[in-house]
C-alpha cells in the first residue's frame, strides 16, 4: 500500500538533490520502510533538514565501520542568514528607550544589581536579557525612566537587544522546520519562512528588548517537538515530548501576582489631597512590593511596656488584642474614621503621631486567625493566615489594590475596610524574629543589620506558591490605564486597524511602529476564512459519503490544517474575555499560526490543482500568482521597514504615503 | 397527548396501562405543583425584593411614561398587562422593598407570575419524557425541580424570572419535540412539524425578549438543530434536497420568525411608552423628539446653524448630558482657577451657548456655520468663552482642562475651536440635531469631550469635561439640540425624530451599555459563579416579621452537583468503552441505555451553556442567575439516576434487581419530599428568631455558615 508514498518520497528527494549529498538515496529508501510502521504517510524530511552532525552506526555492516555524515541544509542556512541580516542590521539604533524596553530594561537593571523584585512575567525572558547584559559588562546603573530617554554609554544596547533579535531570527528557521515536520512540501515550508521573515511586526518585535519573540520561539519549538514525538514511537517519542514540555514551560507567560509587605516610612499623608479632601496628616502606611527594612513591625500586647520578647515567649492566640509598632519609627499602627487616600469609602490607616488635636490613638487590633484549628490557636509565622480587625471600628486591615500618587512614592494603598470577608484582608507573617533590645536606637540597628543578612527561605512549597500565583493572576488583573492612545480591541486585530507607536526620534520624524505587513496580514485573514469554509464543505461532503479528494490529502487537511487552525484560535479567542487594556502585540502568537495556516492553504490548493488532469495547467498560473503576491509582500516589507529601523527622517509626504489606512496614526513633530 | 409507541397487538394492554400510569403521574405532579405554588402566594402583602423595580416598570407601562431598563420589554409588558387586566391602576409607587400594598391590586400580577412559574414544572416533565420516554427518569427529574424551595421562591413574585423560565421551558420542550418528529421522519412542510417549529420559534423570541440570557437557550436550540440537520444529512437514502428543505424551513421558523416577533415586541414597547419620563436623558435628541411632554416634542428650530445662534450642545455618549457652565470656579489646586465647564443631564438655562466667528464679535446677516470653520463658543449667561490650555483636567490626568475664560466674549487665542462634522467634508453646513460635531482646539490640537466621571462636591457632582489629545475619542461627538436664531425659517422637529428602526437600534445600544455598566461597586460583596452550584449563599426577599430567603433546597442542589460530576465520569468511561469496541469492530450499543445517555449529554450541554458564560462576564452577578441552569441540572440528575439504576439492575438477578430498584427510588422520592417539607419555611415565610438561635423554628437547618436565615 505504501509504494506510492515511497515514490513520492523519492520525488521530493530528487527536488532536494541540489541541497543534499547524493548518497542520501539508500538512506531515504530505508526511512520510507520504517515509516510504514508508523503509517503517517509523511515524507521523510527529517534527515535532510538540520545542519547537524549525525553519527550513524549501520548495524548491517561491520560494527567497526563508523560513518560521520555532515549534512547541511543550505536553504535553512540561507533563511537564517537572511533573517539575521534583517534583524541585526544597525541593532543599536536608536540609542533610546523604545516602548516596553522601559519595563524590561528596568528589570534587567534590578537583576544586575541583585535587587529582589516582583513582576508580572515569569523570570526566564528577563534572565536571558540579564545574561546578555552581564556578559557585555552592564553595571545596572541606568534608570529606565521614560520612553525616548537616550541610553548612556554604559548600557550595552546591542548586547541586550541581541537576545530578542537572535530569537526572532531563529523564529524564521523554526517555522521552516515546523512546516517540514508537518509533512508539507518543501516549497511550502520556504514560503512560510519567507512570510515570517518579511513580516514587519516580527521584525519590530525582534529588534528591541521585548520578550514576545523569545516567547513565540519557545512556543513554536514546543509545538515542533510535540509533532516530532507523535510521529515516533518508544523512547524517542518520550524524549521529544519532554523537550516539548520544557520548551512550552519556557514560553509560559503573563502571570500577575503582586505580593507586598505592610510598610511605613517617615513621611506623612499630605494635609489635603488633590481632590480637596483632608487627611489626618499622620505617618503613611503602605504596601510595598520590595523587601525593605521599613517592612518590620513589632507585635506587642497593649498593657506591656517593654518591646523585648519575654522569657518564655508569650505566644499570641486567636482573638488577642495587640498593637503593632513600626520597627524603625516606633509608631503604632492606627486607624480612624478618616477617608483613605485613594479609596475614600474605606478608612485611612496610619502610624499614629500625636499632634495634640482631638484625635485620640485608636491603635488596638484584634488577631483573627482565619485558618485556625481551634479557638486557642496560636499565631504561627508563615502558616497562619490572619486578619487584623481594628477594635474601635471593627474594620479589617486591607490591601486595596490601588496605587498611591507621587506623595506616597507610588506604593500601594492600605485601608481599613468594613467588609471583612475580602481576600485582601488576609495577611501572614513571612519572617519573624524576637526583638532583644528595649532601646530604640539599638532596635533600629538590629533591624538594619538583620536585613542585610539573608534570612531563612520561607517555607511555602512550590505548589502553594504556584497556586497562589495562579490565583492572583486570575483574581487581580491590575487596573491598567484604560484608553491608552494605541490600545486596540481583539476584534480589530485581524484587519490591522491599529498600530502601536514605539518610538519617535526627538529631532526628526524618524519613528518606530509596530505594524504588520498588510499584504500578508490580509491574506492570512482570508486564509482563516477559506480554511473554515473548506472544513465545512469537506465535512458535509464526507457526511454524504462523497469522496472528492484522496484520503491522504484529506488526512493532511484535517490533521495539519487543524493543528494550525486550532493554534490560531487558542491564542486569539481568550483575549475576548480579558478585561484589560490590550495591544496589537498580544496578537502576535496567534498571528504566527495564521501565517503557517496561510502557507498550508497554499500547499493545499496546489495539491488539489495537481490532482486532476483538467486543472493541472492551472497550477502554473497559480504558481505565477503566488510569485507575484510574494514580490508584492517583499515590496511592502521594504516600504514599511523604515518604520522598523527608525533610521530615516520621514517627511510629511512620506508618512502620508505610508498611511494606507486612515485608522493608522503616525506622529509628526509640530512645525515651529 | 398520544405517543407513538411501536408495539404489537398483545402489548396494547400493557400500553394502555402504561398510558394510564403516565397520566396519573403527570396529574399528580401538576396537582402538587399548583398546590405548593399557590399556597400563601399573596403573603407577604408588601413589596418583596425586586418587585420594587418590576412593579414600578409595570406602572410606567400602564401610565405610558418612558423609562430606561437594561432588559428587553416583553416580561415587563406582560406583567403590566396582567396588572391592567386584574384592575391595577398604576398608581402604587413601589418605592422600596417592604412597602405595604395597602389596597393596591398587586394580586393579579403576582398570580400571573406564579402561574407561569408553576407551568415550568409540567413543561419540564414533558421535555424529559420527550427525550427519554422513561417515566422513572421523568418523574425523578421533575420531582427534584418541584421540591426545590429556591425555585419555588423565585417563581412566586412579580419578577422577570418566572416569565423567563416559562418561555425557556417552552423552548426546551419545543426543541425536543421537533427533534423527535424529525427522527420520526416527518416531512419539513407537514402541518404538525411546521406548527411545532413555529411554537419553538415563538418561545425563543419570547425568551429573548424577556432577558438577554435567553440567548443561551437560543444557542442550545441552535446546537440541537444543527445536530438534527446533521442526522438528516447522514441519511443517504434521502436526497440532499431534503436536508436543504429542512434547513430552509428551520431558517424561516427559527430565525426569521423569532426575529420578526422580537422586533414586534419592541414596536409595542416603543408605541406604548409615548410619554416623556425619567428615561429620556439616556437617549438622543432624535429619540426624545418622539416623546410627548419632552421639550423637543412638537418643537421647531432652524435647520442649519448660523453665527450668532443660541444653542445647546448634547454629548453623543449614551446617557451623555449637555455642555454646561456656571458661576463657579475650579477650586485651588485643580488647574487654573477659572470657570467650571461640565456636562449636565437636565435642561437648564446654563446649557446655552452662542457660536461666534473666531475673530469677530458678530457677523452681518445670516452666515451659516460650516464644517472646518474656526469658531468661538461663548457661554450665554456668563459671557465666558469655552477655553482650554496646558493644564491637566480635574480627574483625567492625560486630558487637558477645559474652562470658561474671558469677559463678555473677549478672551485669548486659546478660545478658538475648529468645528468639524464627524465623517463629513469640509464646508458642509452644520445641521441641528443631525450633524455629529467635533470641537477641536485649534492650538492644543485636542478634542472637547466628556469623560463621564463625576466631579466631586465642588463641581456639584456634574460630569467632567476635558480636552482629549487623542482625537479618536468616541465620546467627543456632540450635536446641536436647541437652536435659537430668528432670521432663519424654522422647521418642525418632527423631521429629526428617529424612525422606528433607528429607535430600535438606539434602544439596544443603550441597553448594552447599561448592561456592561452594571459593574460591581468598590467594596460591594457580589455573588460569584463558583458559589452557585454549591448553594453557598442566598438572597433575602423579604425581611422583618415575614422573612423569605431565596435559597436552594440543599438536598436537591448537592445531589445535582454530585450528578454533574458523575455524568462526567460516566461519559469518560463510556467514551473509552466505545473507542475500544470500535477498535474490535463491535458495533455500538443501541437501546434505552444509549438513549438515556444521549439525553443526559444534551442536558449537560444545556447546563454548561447556561452556567459557564457567567464566568466570563464582567457585570454584577446574582444568585438567581443560576436557576435556568438548575432546570437542566435537575433533568440531568433524573435521567442519570435512571441510567445508573438500570445499569446496576442489569447486574443483579431479576428479583433482587426489582426490589433494590424500587427501594432506591422510594428512598430518593421520600428524601426529596421530606427535605422540601423541612426547608419550605424559607419560601412560605419565617418569623421569630434566626436559625442560629436554639429556639428558632429553623434550628438545626443552618447547614452552612454562609446561609443568613
Amino acid at each position: 500500500m505504501d509504494t506510492g508514498r515511497c515514490v513520492k518520497n523519492r520525488k521530493i528527494n530528487k527536488i532536494r538533490k541540489e541541497v543534499t549529498e547524493p548518497q542520501e538515496y539508500s538512506y531515504s529508501e530505508k526511512t520510507c520502510n520504517s515509516h510504514r510502521e508508523v503509517g503517517d504517510g509523511a515524507p521523510a524530511e527529517n534527515e535532510t533538514e538540520k545542519p547537524e552532525l549525525m553519527l550513524t552506526n549501520k548495524m548491517n555492516h561491520s560494527p567497526s565501520r563508523i560513518y560521520l555524515q555532515l549534512k547541511i541544509d543550505v536553504i535553512a542556512i540561507g533563511l537564517l542568514i537572511l533573517a539575521l541580516c534583517t534583524r541585526l542590521y544597525k541593532l543599536d539604533e536608536p540609542r533610546h528607550i523604545v516602548f516596553d524596553e522601559l519595563h524590561y530594561g528596568r528589570y534587567v537593571s534590578l537583576y544586575t544589581k541583585g535587587v529582589f523584585f516582583f513582576d508580572a512575567h515569569p523570570p526566564l525572558g528577563k534572565q536571558l536579557l540579564y545574561l546578555a547584559g552581564s556578559i557585555a559588562g552592564y553595571d545596572g546603573n541606568f534608570t529606565f525612566d521614560r520612553i525616548g530617554t537616550p541610553y548612556t554609554d554604559n548600557v550595552p544596547v546591542k548586547a541586550l537587544r541581541l537576545v530578542p533579535a537572535v530569537s526572532g531570527s531563529f523564529l524564521v528557521l523554526i517555522t521552516y522546520f515546523l512546516m517540514l515536520e508537518l509533512s508539507l512540501h518543501q516549497w511550502t515550508a520556504i514560503l512560510a519562512a519567507l512570510l515570517v521573515l518579511l513580516e514587519n511586526c516580527f521584525l519590530a518585535q525582534s529588534r528591541f528588548m521585548l520578550l514576545e519573540s523569545i516567547q513565540i520561539l519557545f512556543g513554536l519549538c514546543g509545538v515542533y517537538c510535540i509533532i516530532k514525538s507523535t510521529k515516533r514511537i518508544g523512547l524517542t517519542a518520550l524524549v521529544w515530548l519532554c523537550a516539548a514540555a520544557v520548551l512550552l514551560g519556557c514560553c509560559f507567560s503573563h502571570t500577575h501576582g503582586r505580593t507586598c509587605w505592610l510598610h511605613s516610612h517617615a513621611h506623612v499623608y499630605p494635609v489635603r489631597y488633590a481632590d480637596g479632601r483632608g487627611s489626618s496628616h499622620q505617618q503613611q502606611v503602605t504596601c510595598y512590593s520590595f523587601k525593605d527594612v521599613n517592612n518590620w513591625w513589632i507585635v506587642k500586647r497593649p498593657d506591656q511596656a517593654s518591646l523585648a520578647v519575654s522569657r518564655p515567649p508569650d505566644a499570641i492566640r486567636h482573638g488577642d488584642i495587640v498593637q503593632l509598632l513600626h520597627g524603625i519609627t516606633s509608631r503604632a499602627l492606627n486607624s480612624h474614621d478618616v477617608a483613605a487616600a485613594v479609596s475614600p469609602q474605606s478608612q485611612e490607616v496610619s502610624c499614629y503621631i500625636d499632634y495634640n488635636v482631638s484625635m485620640p490613638a485608636q491603635n488596638l487590633w484584634r488577631v483573627d486567625i482565619v485558618n485556625r484549628d481551634s479557638e486557642e490557636s496560636t499565631w504561627d509565622s508563615i502558616r497562619s493566615l490572619v486578619r487584623l480587625v481594628h477594635v474601635d471600628t471593627g474594620s479589617g486591615l486591607r490591601y486595596s489594590g490601588r496605587q498611591l500618587p507621587a506623595w506616597g512614592f507610588h506604593q500601594h494603598e492600605i485601608v481599613a475596610d468594613k467588609v471583612l470577608s475580602h481576600q485582601d484582608t488576609i495577611w501572614n507573617v513571612e519572617e519573624h524574629r524576637y526583638t532583644k533590645a528595649d532601646d530604640r536606637k539599638e532596635r533600629e540597628r538590629e533591624l538594619v543589620t538583620a536585613e542585610m543578612i539573608p534570612t531563612a527561605v520561607t517555607q511555602l512549597t512550590f505548589w502553594e506558591k504556584f497556586t497562589e500565583l495562579q490565583y492572583k493572576m486570575i483574581a487581580h488583573a491590575p487596573d491598567a490605564p484604560h484608553g491608552h492612545m494605541f490600545a486596540s480591541e481583539p476584534a480589530e486585530w485581524p484587519l490591522l486597524v491599529r498600530s502601536i507607536a514605539y518610538w519617535l526620534s526627538p529631532d526628526s520624524n524618524a519613528q518606530i511602529h509596530l505594524i504588520g505587513n498588510i499584504v500578508t496580514w490580509y491574506t492570512g485573514t482570508i486564509s482563516v476564512v477559506v480554511y473554515s469554509a473548506l472544513l465545512a464543505i469537506y465535512s458535509v461532503r464526507k457526511r454524504r459519503a462523497c469522496e472528492d479528494l484522496p484520503p491522504f490529502v484529506l488526512n493532511k487537511f484535517y490533521e495539519t490544517g487543524y493543528t494550525l487552525f486550532l493554534g490560531y484560535w487558542l491564542h486569539y479567542l481568550p483575549y475576548f474575555f480579558i478585561d484589560r487594556t490590550l495591544f496589537l502585540h498580544h496578537y502576535l502568537p496567534a498571528y504566527i499560526f495564521k501565517i503557517l495556516l496561510l502557507a498550508y492553504i497554499m500547499d493545499h490548493i496546489y495539491l488539489v490543482l495537481q490532482l486532476h488532469e483538467k486543472t493541472k495547467h492551472v497550477t502554473n498560473l497559480f504558481i505565477l500568482c503566488v510569485t507575484i503576491w510574494l514580490s508584492y509582500i517583499v515590496l511592502t516589507f521594504k516600504k514599511f521597514s523604515v518604520l522598523n529601523y527608525g533610521n530615516v527622517d520621514l517627511k510629511e509626504n512620506d508618512l502620508m504615503s505610508l498611511r494606507w489606512k486612515d485608522t493608522w496614526d503616525f506622529i509628526l513633530h509640530k512645525k515651529i | 397527548m398520544t405517543h407513538k409507541l411501536q408495539g404489537n397487538v398483545h402489548e396494547s394492554n400493557l400500553f394502555q396501562s402504561k398510558t394510564t400510569i403516565w397520566w396519573i403521574t403527570f396529574s399528580l405532579l401538576c396537582g402538587a405543583t399548583f398546590l405548593t405554588r399557590y399556597y400563601k402566594v399573596l403573603e407577604p402583602d408588601h413589596v418583596c425584593w425586586d418587585e420594587t423595580h418590576f412593579g414600578k416598570m409595570a406602572s410606567w407601562y400602564i401610565n405610558r411614561t418612558f423609562f430606561f431598563d437594561v432588559h428587553p420589554p416583553l416580561g415587563k409588558m406582560l406583567i403590566a398587562l396582567s396588572g391592567k387586566l386584574s384592575g391595577y391602576d398604576g398608581t402604587f409607587p413601589f418605592e422600596k422593598p417592604g412597602d405595604k400594598y395597602d389596597g393596591a391590586r398587586y394580586q393579579g400580577m403576582r398570580l400571573f407570575c406564579t402561574t407561569l412559574g408553576a407551568l415550568v414544572i409540567p413543561l419540564t416533565f414533558l421535555s424529559i419524557w420527550e427525550m427519554t420516554k422513561s417515566l422513572e427518569a421523568t418523574f425523578i427529574g421533575t420531582l427534584l425541580l418541584l421540591c426545590d424551595v429556591g425555585f419555588m421562591t423565585l417563581n412566586r413574585y412579580i419578577l422577570l424570572d418566572p416569565i423567563l423560565l416559562f418561555f425557556m421551558s417552552c423552548s426546551i420542550y419545543g426543541c425536543f419535540k421537533v427533534s423527535t418528529l424529525t427522527n420520526d421522519g416527518l416531512l419539513p412542510f407537514s402541518p404538525r412539524m411546521l406548527s411545532w417549529q413555529i411554537f419553538l420559534g415563538t418561545s425563543l423570541a419570547c425568551t429573548m425578549s424577556v432577558k438577554f440570557v435567553g440567548l443561551f437557550v437560543v444557542l442550545f436550540v441552535g446546537l440541537r438543530t444543527v445536530a438534527d440537520l446533521w442526522n438528516i444529512l447522514g441519511d443517504l437514502s434521502k436526497p440532499v434536497k431534503f436536508t436543504i428543505t429542512h434547513l430552509i424551513v428551520r431558517t424561516l421558523t427559527l430565525i426569521v420568525w423569532p426575529f420578526v416577533l422580537y422586533v414586534f415586541f419592541f414596536w409595542i414597547h416603543l408605541t406604548v411608552l409615548s410619554k416623556s419620563g425619567n428615561g429620556d436623558g439616556f437617549y438622543s435628541s432624535g429619540f426624545q423628539a418622539r416623546l410627548e411632554g419632552n421639550s423637543l416634542h412638537n418643537a421647531s428650530a432652524p435647520r442649519v446653524l448660523a453665527y450668532g445662534a443660541l444653542v445647546t450642545l448634547k454629548n453623543h455618549r449614551t446617557g451623555g448630558g449637555y455642555l454646561h457652565s456656571h458661576h463657579h470656579l475650579y477650586p485651588a489646586g485643580v488647574g487654573a482657577r477659572q470657570q467650571q465647564i461640565t456636562t449636565y443631564t437636565h435642561k437648564d438655562e446654563n446649557n446655552r451657548w452662542q457660536i461666534k466667528p473666531y475673530n469677530r464679535e458678530r457677523v452681518e446677516g445670516t452666515v451659516v456655520v460650516r464644517s472646518g470653520d474656526l469658531v468661538r463658543v461663548t457661554h450665554a449667561p456668563t459671557g465666558r468663552n469655552l477655553h482650554s490650555h496646558r493644564e491637566r483636567a480635574p480627574l483625567t490626568a492625560k486630558h487637558l482642562q477645559v474652562t470658561g475664560y474671558g469677559e463678555d466674549g473677549v478672551g485669548d487665542a486659546n478660545d478658538v475651536w475648529k468645528i468639524v462634522i464627524s465623517g463629513g467634508k469640509d464646508g458642509e453646513e452644520i445641521q441641528t440635531v443631525r450633524s455629529k460635531l467635533m470641537l477641536v482646539h485649534y492650538l492644543q490640537a485636542c478634542v472637547l469631550t466628556t469623560t463621564g466621571k463625576q466631579l466631586p462636591k465642588w463641581g456639584y457632582e456634574q460630569q467632567e469635561v476635558s480636552c482629549n489629545p487623542n482625537l479618536r475619542d468616541k465620546n467627543a461627538l456632540w450635536n446641536i439640540e436647541d437652536n435659537v436664531f430668528d432670521d432663519l425659517p424654522k422647521v418642525s422637529f418632527e423631521s429629526y425624530a428617529s424612525g422606528f428602526l433607528e429607535r430600535f437600534y438606539e434602544s439596544h445600544a443603550v441597553m448594552f451599555q447599561g448592561n456592561s455598566g452594571l459593574k460591581p461597586k468598590e467594596g460591594e460583596v457580589t455573588s460569584q459563579p463558583w458559589q452557585w452550584p454549591i448553594n453557598y449563599r442566598g438572597q433575602f426577599f423579604s425581611g422583618s416579621t415575614h422573612r423569605i430567603y431565596l435559597l436552594g433546597n440543599p438536598v436537591v442542589w448537592w445531589t445535582n452537583l454530585a450528578f454533574l460530576i458523575i455524568f462526567f465520569l460516566v461519559y469518560i468511561i463510556n467514551s473509552i468503552k466505545e473507542k475500544r469496541a470500535e477498535a474490535f469492530g463491535v458495533s455500538r450499543q443501541v437501546g434505552e441505555g444509549s438513549l438515556l445517555l444521549n439525553a443526559a449529554g444534551w442536558t449537560f450541554i444545556g447546563w454548561a451553556l447556561h452556567y459557564i458564560p457567567f464566568w466570563a462576564m464582567g457585570r454584577v452577578l446574582y444568585f438567581h442567575h443560576y436557576f435556568p441552569a438548575l432546570v437542566f441540572s435537575s433533568m440531568l440528575t433524573g435521567i442519570l439516576t435512571e441510567y445508573l439504576l438500570s445499569s446496576v439492575r442489569s447486574y443483579l438477578s431479576p428479583e433482587l434487581g426489582k426490589t433494590a430498584y424500587h427501594c432506591i427510588i422510594g428512598v430518593v422520592i421520600s428524601t426529596t419530599v421530606y427535605s422540601f417539607y423541612l426547608f419550605s419555611p424559607l419560601a412560605y415565610g419565617m418569623s421569630g428568631p434566626l436559625a442560629s438561635e436554639p429556639n428558632s423554628t429553623m434550628a438545626g437547618l443552618k447547614w452552612l455558615e454562609s446561609w443568613e436565615f
